[in-house]
């Protein structure tokens, strides 16, 4: 891919950076990453709080209030909880970007809630909870979470329930703030136009952001590199009258360094990951049996799950799931063709220039890609990677990483 | 990075051809909108508009089924469809370097796609999976354009939806799609786009001689699709299997965005700042049925939304709006929540650059539905600059009668 020229700045305290010079781009993009521990079922209701009222730190009025005070200047920043991590985001016109980003990280490092933003806070998170309980994705989410790293683990408290949401307090999403908001382990990705003078005061107000001493956080989760968890299948019932099945199918797999990850990116697409995938060849394009499939990786800081998505009319479920197992024994046991490979790895090579083609994409992208621990090249080394790959490994990742039976099938008791 | 100019040109063989230049990193995107949208299918055949548009992809005289996914997919491209009111639309967003690959399978299709039972068969079914993920699988899937239009229109063309009857889809032969290709495909009715990076003189004269090589045909009569609007508010509850909680909507008509620019503006950015100005209401608000202004020819709609308390009546609830919406009647007395109106729209207009192909398809959609590629911009500065134009928006909202729709649970069977 082409990606536009990257720039270094100046991080003295271990703030992992990434920025990109987009010349012409009209808002200046920024993501802060946080990494989050969820030790315990409170602490993730708390953090789970913390990361969407992030920028009511220090306000003292509401989400309405703040929202405003950002759009008087044109701009718009949130923030948004993630099982490990806690992302903040501000998209400003260069011009006004260097106050902005002094507004807010003055707020990160002095963080103060008060009752009424906390209320505000938590209620708005209790209907959200509320509003999506018991919807078979947020089922479907907690049974990958529980199989793939087992009952307690912190990365299987993605989901708070109401009841813990409305035990937060101010005083609690203050004390976490000062506990989470250091930028030791942070991430934090840049892309904008950076020319002029107004490019010089956005990178002289980045290195002030980032060079400031700041509180040393911990993140307290080993790496994992991924291995098969609990295969079989997995039956989830649902109510009668659903008018889909599901199945879903979950691999425990590397982080984006290893060096299987990229091996694994391109099974993964050879598999269901494009309209020229086997999956949707046979199931979609000759059989009209789903409307579609989906193929991705959730990466989480320390570890990454790759996932398999379908959907189907109740009458076409058990066709479905019998063709599915086939398929992947098949993928598994003998490995694409040439073409097949070619195809697929060219996909996942040249795909990221459309995937990242504009400003907004790259900078969510990036963050994520650097929170991990990599760097904005990571793009054109799997490229690069993906061009020298033969049929035996992806056979050999498949093998090693995707059971053929870990099926999760949703269907109509 | 952005550029807004473009040139239109009119091709021998009746096509309209829009240059849409635009600084990307590397992505050029070719969008082809056809003067065909579900409003104008054959009465006895709802959902017409939409199964063609799948047929398009099923492969054409020179490309085999499935090859335009394939060669697309294989430069790293994404390919997509859409069948709206207006029109149909069909994407391909590649690297630069593949522009003339995405040109040469377009011009090939639009010369007339391979028709046969199976892939019709096939596609037929791939539609009944898409409705039932897309639609009655998803919580509130279908709300409100499934049920208000009952509530505003009279006329067939007005009140049915997209998808349409599955099993009259069922009884379609290759020899009716045939037939519905040449009415309604010929290159006086299409419009190409060609956006973003696509290289110089040269490059655009060998994609002006591709398709330019589509042969004229007879041009389809024009459509009328305006009724009379409502002479007093009609209020109608439904029940759904998949709406968990209470619902309800309502719609106003949109002023002529050609004979009332200045209102339609206004009633674009009324669609933002009405959440906001009163965030307890939890009220949503959307110009046009998918929230993108400029989509569809008179008649289209404001929406506005909420969830109900039990008792609420759909003539408390239309009050209610009123109520808000009398607000912003007074260009001297706005509320304050206005001084953010032209941010909000820019930054809701930069955001819809994250979809793929977006200012490609918006200039095509654009030309196609009103002759001005550049529409879009020209009413995202009028949306937030003048009071004005709130106040006429707001009087004309509240100048007519309105339909509503509650939808209520309804236990699954």
């Amino acid at each position: 891919m082409r990606l536009p020229p990257l720039r270094q700045i100046d991080a003295p305290h271990e703030t992992r950076t990434g920025v990109v010079d987009w010349a012409g781009a009209p808002f200046h993009e920024l993501r802060l990453v946080f990494p989050v521990t969820r030790t315990n079922d409170h602490e993730a209701a708390v953090a789970h709080v913390l990361g969407r009222a992030l920028l009511l730190a220090g306000s003292a009025g509401g989400r309405r209030e703040v929202e405003q005070s950002f759009l008087r200047d044109g701009a718009k920043a949130s923030s948004q909880p993630g099982v490990d991590r806690i992302t903040l985001s501000l998209t400003a016109p260069p011009q006004q970007f260097p106050e902005l980003l002094q507004r807010v990280m003055h707020q990160l490092r002095e963080p103060n809630f008060c009752d009424r933003a906390a209320t505000e806070a938590v209620e708005y998170e209790v209907m959200l909870a509320r509003s999506t309980a018991g919807a078979r994705e947020i089922e479907l989410h907690q049974l990958s979470a529980r199989r793939r790293w087992g009952a307690g683990h912190p990365y299987t408290r993605a989901i708070v329930p109401p009841e813990r949401l409305e035990q937060v307090t101010a005083a609690e999403l203050t004390d976490a703030a000062g506990r989470i908001l250091g930028l030791q382990d942070a991430a934090m990705v840049f892309v904008g136009d950076l020319s002029g003078r107004a490019g010089d005061a956005s990178v002289a107000a980045l290195e002030e952001a980032v060079g400031r001493p700041w509180r040393a956080t911990t993140t307290t989760i080993a790496p994992d590199t991924g291995c098969p968890v609990d295969p079989g299948l997995d039956r989830v019932a649902v109510g009668a009258g659903e008018p889909t099945g599901s199945y879903r199918l979950y691999a425990a797999a590397p982080t984006r360094q290893h060096p299987d990850h990229t091996a694994l990116h391109v099974a993964g697409i050879a598999l269901g990951g494009y309209f020229g995938s086997r999956l949707v060849r046979e199931l979609r394009e000759r059989q009209g049996a789903v409307y579609g499939v989906v193929t991705g990786f959730e990466v989480l800081h320390r570890a990454a799950t790759l996932a398999v998505s379908m959907e189907c009319p109740l009458d076409r479920a058990a066709k479905v799931r019998e063709d599915t197992v086939r398929i992947l024994r098949d993928l598994r046991q003998n490995g694409p063709d040439e073409a097949e490979l070619r195809a697929a790895a060219q996909f996942a090579a040249r795909g990221a220039t459309v995937g990242l083609g504009t400003p907004a994409s790259l900078a969510s992208a990036g963050a994520t890609v650097v929170f991990g621990g990599s760097d904005l090249q990571l793009w054109q080394r799997q490229a690069h990677e993906a061009g020298q790959l033969t049929p035996d490994d992806i056979v050999r990742v498949l093998r090693t990483y995707v059971a053929d039976d870990a099926l999760v099938e949703v269907l109509a008791d | 990075m952005v550029l807004n100019t473009s040139a239109v040109e009119r091709l021998d063989n009746g096509l309209t051809l829009v240059w849409s230049p635009r600084v990307t990193a590397g992505v050029a995107t070719v969008a082809v909108h056809v003067a065909i949208g579900f409003r104008a299918e054959p009465e006895h055949c709802d959902g017409m508009a939409h199964l063609f548009e799948h047929l398009m992809f099923q492969g054409s005289a020179g490309v085999e089924p499935g090859e335009h996914f394939h060669r697309i997919e294989a430069e790293g491209g994404r390919v997509g469809g859409h069948t709206r009111h207006d029109y149909t639309e069909f994407f391909d967003v590649v690297p630069s370097d593949a522009v003339l690959t995405a040109v040469d399978l377009e011009a090939d299709r639009l010369k007339g796609p391979r028709l046969s039972r199976h892939t019709l068969d096939a596609q037929v079914e791939v539609i009944r999976a898409e409705v039932a993920q897309q639609v009655e699988g998803v919580t509130f899937g279908g709300f409100p354009w499934r049920f208000l239009p009952e509530a505003l229109y009279q006329n067939h063309c007005n009140t049915h939806d997209g998808y349409g009857d599955i099993p009259a889809l069922t009884k379609v032969t290759p020899d009716d799609c045939a037939e519905f290709f040449d009415r309604w495909y010929s290159p006086d009715r299409i419009v190409v786009t060609i956006g973003g990076e696509y290289g110089g003189w040269a490059q655009q004269q060998r994609i002006r001689d591709r398709l330019t090589e589509i042969p004229a045909r007879a041009a389809a009569p024009a459509l009328h699709l305006d009724e009379p609007g409502l002479r007093a508010d009609r209020h109608l509850e439904r029940t759904a299997a998949n709406a968990p909680s209470s619902i309800w909507a309502a719609g106003f008509r949109l002023p002529d965005p050609q004979t009332d620019p200045v209102a339609y503006a206004g009633c674009a950015a009324l669609a933002h700042l009405l959440p906001t100005y009163r965030p307890e209401l939890r009220l949503s608000a959307r110009c046009g049925w998918y929230g993108i202004p400029l989509d569809a020819h008179t008649p289209d709609v404001f929406v506005v939304h909420t969830h109900p308390s039990a008792t609420a009546s759909g003539a408390d609830l239309l009050e209610l709006v009123r109520t808000v919406l009398g607000d912003f009647t007074d260009p001297a007395a706005l509320p304050t929540v206005t001084e953010t109106a032209q941010a909000q729209v820019g930054l809701a207009d930069y955001m819809l650059d994250d979809r793929l192909g977006h200012h490609a398809r918006r200039a095509g959609a654009t030309q196609l539905l009103f002759c001005d590629p550049l529409l879009d911009a020209a009413a995202g500065a009028l949306a937030g600059a003048a009071p004005a134009s709130l106040a006429r928006a707001a009087q004309h909202l509240l100048s007519q009668a309105a339909g509503t729709v509650r939808v209520d649970p309804m236990e699954r069977a």
